[in-house]
């Protein structure tokens, strides 16, 4: 077997070593004119050596999803990097990290060693079984291929094996329930009441409990944006309405009663855990997510107030731009919501009188990004792929013009922000 | 399990293989029931979520020497989508990009969070880069996660505006790897 080299960290060590005289300040130690070197377990370029097989195994990750007493498997090609025949004797080391554990005699690996020459390749072929009596869940495991183990500089708990691949398995049934309202999003407003349904589908030939209430862990992940700030409100603004069972075959309909307090303001994120006594349904499957943004819908307009030094018409161009990912989605379970952004405006002349305007032009825009630049490097995959970056609607009147001073009042309606442009032209 | 004209439905026949309406967009391919097996085993969501449709669409050379493949996948959890491309010649599929954000809110809000808590991120931030428009969240296939972490599934949590990304690990609450746009 061939020599490699693995790069150890031994800048800790040397830091110690050359600490020691400012320890030591106290007494006049000579500062030692070079680095201390522990020449017996480095080599000339600091790097230590060890020996190991070097296989190319591909593919190095696998993610299967395999239902209780049934089975599926995963060929692996194994390729010889080495200038000598190596055996490789696959064998599955369990990842005691994982949300379950995996238990050998699940898989089966064939053949069971192979010796393998010179850059050539070997496939394996894991055939996993799984029990009636699994429980539902993902485990995750290693298949190495030999004994080899990274070394490390300090105990470990479980050995890192060089020549391995990442095996995962979803141990899955279909759900009894299906919950027809995986979420609750909406636009609200301070003060006032929302009414939202949670349609429940049993899908089995038996009852089935549900009992829901809002996730103890609301306050944890979704205490406002992002959890760095208070929510809009706090969770008892909401309570459900909810029967306790889902007949076999039926739908049940569980209500959530909203009264958004006058003072709220911001957004509140949290999930309604719906305690559904069906162990193929996990944590996230089993909740419906609610998102909601209280949002201040202004009554009275803006107001601006410009001077024309001319007589010419009077042109305005009304422009709003939203985010992509700030964009409302539109799945609101209350229809009364619309979100299409619009303005409605008044134009005021000199005499205060107000003056009839033309809408003559209504723009729909957007930024479509191929992801070929500005992206971060994890996200090149998404090359090619369209994204729309932010969209924008914009609308432009025009109204006869006079000198003197003027007054422009506008009121947005679904719009976060706005800009606008007062043109006073003379057409001659 | 509804099937239509020009749809097919990926079920559970191989016992492997999860539930969702599969449909094309247009006119299917020759292979097309080959490429749907094959794409059944390639496109997978979040895990704990489950894809409710999977929407085909095939363009490229009619020759039949090459398709390109791209596939909407909707996931009931999320409101955006999972966007996959590939290729497909000579039985042969293979992915060459994707945009998954089909991940549930509960899952994008932590992983927002983890992101604004990691130190080079919230320094980014005091130095007046703007945090109001919200970040995009997607998802790093295992093949992507090991040039810059390990193979194992992360999370990108991105403020294009800011050219400020995090490639957060959900499974250790930690983020791995912060771009500022160099």
């Amino acid at each position: 077997m061939n020599k490699h080299i693995i790069q150890i960290v031994l800048g800790l060590l040397v830091i110690s070593i050359l600490a020691v005289p400012n320890a030591a300040a106290e007494v006049p130690v000579p500062y030692p004119p070079n680095p201390i070197i522990v020449e017996e377990e480095v080599t000339d370029s600091g790097y230590m050596d060890m020996d190991f097989a070097r296989l190319q195994i591909n593919p190095d990750y696998s993610d299967i999803q395999i239902k209780p007493g049934n089975n599926d498997e995963v060929t692996v090609t194994v390729t010889n990097k080495e200038n000598e025949t190596i055996t490789a004797a696959p064998f599955v080391s369990v990842a005691p990290y994982s949300e379950n554990l995996f238990e050998e005699s699940w898989a089966t690996i064939t053949p069971v060693s192979a010796d393998i020459a010179p850059d050539a390749k070997q496939e394996f072929v894991i055939e996993v079984n799984i029990p009636q009596d699994a429980d539902i869940g993902y485990y995750s495991t290693s298949i190495a291929f030999t004994e080899d183990i990274m070394p490390t500089p300090y105990p470990t708990p479980y050995p890192d094996y060089l020549n391995s691949m990442h095996f995962s398995v979803n141990v899955w049934t279909p759900p009894k329930i299906q919950i027809q309202t995986p979420f609750i999003r909406d636009r609200v407003e301070s003060g006032k009441i929302y009414e939202y349904e949670i349609k429940l589908e049993n899908i089995a030939d038996i009852d089935i409990d549900i009992d829901p209430k809002i996730n103890d862990n609301n306050r944890m992940y979704f205490g406002g944006p992002y959890g760095t700030m208070s929510a809009a409100f706090e969770d008892d603004a909401i309570t459900i309405d909810s029967p306790p069972v889902v007949k076999a075959g039926e739908t049940a309909i569980v209500n959530v009663h909203l009264e958004v307090p006058d003072d709220s303001k911001g957004r509140y994120y949290g999930a309604i855990d719906m305690g559904i006594d069906d162990p193929s349904i996990n944590e996230w499957e089993g909740q419906v997510e609610m998102n909601f943004e209280v949002w201040i819908q202004p009554t009275e307009p803006y107001e601006k107030s410009f001077t024309a030094g001319i007589e010419a018409p009077i042109t305005i161009e009304l422009n709003s731009k939203q985010h992509s990912y700030d964009r409302w989605m539109g799945t609101s379970t209350n229809a009364q919501n619309d979100e299409v952004p619009s303005f409605d405006n008044t134009l005021v002349n000199p005499s205060g009188d107000e003056v009839e305007m033309s809408l003559i032009k209504i723009t729909y825009g957007g930024s479509v990004n191929l992801g070929m630049s500005d992206f971060p490097p994890w996200e090149m995959d998404s090359e090619g792929i369209y994204q729309e970056v932010d969209t924008s609607y914009s609308e432009v009147f025009t109204a006869p013009g006079a000198v003197g001073d003027w007054t422009l009042k506008v009121l947005p309606m679904n719009v976060d922000m706005f800009s606008y442009s007062i043109t006073i032209e003379s057409s001659e | 399990m509804l099937l239509t004209a020009g749809a097919g439905c990926i079920t559970d026949a191989d016992s492997s293989s999860p539930e969702y309406e599969i449909a094309w967009v247009g006119t299917p391919p020759a292979e097309s029931k080959a490429i749907e097996m094959k794409i059944g085993q390639e496109v997978k969501p979040y895990s704990g979520a489950k894809y409710s449709n999977v929407t085909l669409s095939a363009s490229g050379d009619n020759g039949g020497e090459r398709v390109r493949i791209h596939v909407i996948a909707v996931s009931v959890s999320s409101r955006y989508p999972d966007l996959y491309d590939f290729t497909y010649r000579d039985e042969e599929l293979i992915l060459v990009g994707y945009l998954l954000e089909a991940i549930p809110e509960t899952v994008r809000s932590e992983a927002i969070g983890i992101a604004m808590q990691n130190e080079n991120i919230a320094l980014s931030f005091a130095a007046g880069t703007n945090t109001y428009s919200t970040p995009s969240v997607k998802r790093i296939l295992p093949e992507t996660a090991e040039k810059f972490y390990e193979p194992k599934t992360l999370l990108s949590v991105t403020w294009k505006d800011s050219s400020l990304s995090a490639l957060v690990d959900m499974d250790t609450g930690q983020v791995v790897e912060v771009w500022t746009g160099n």
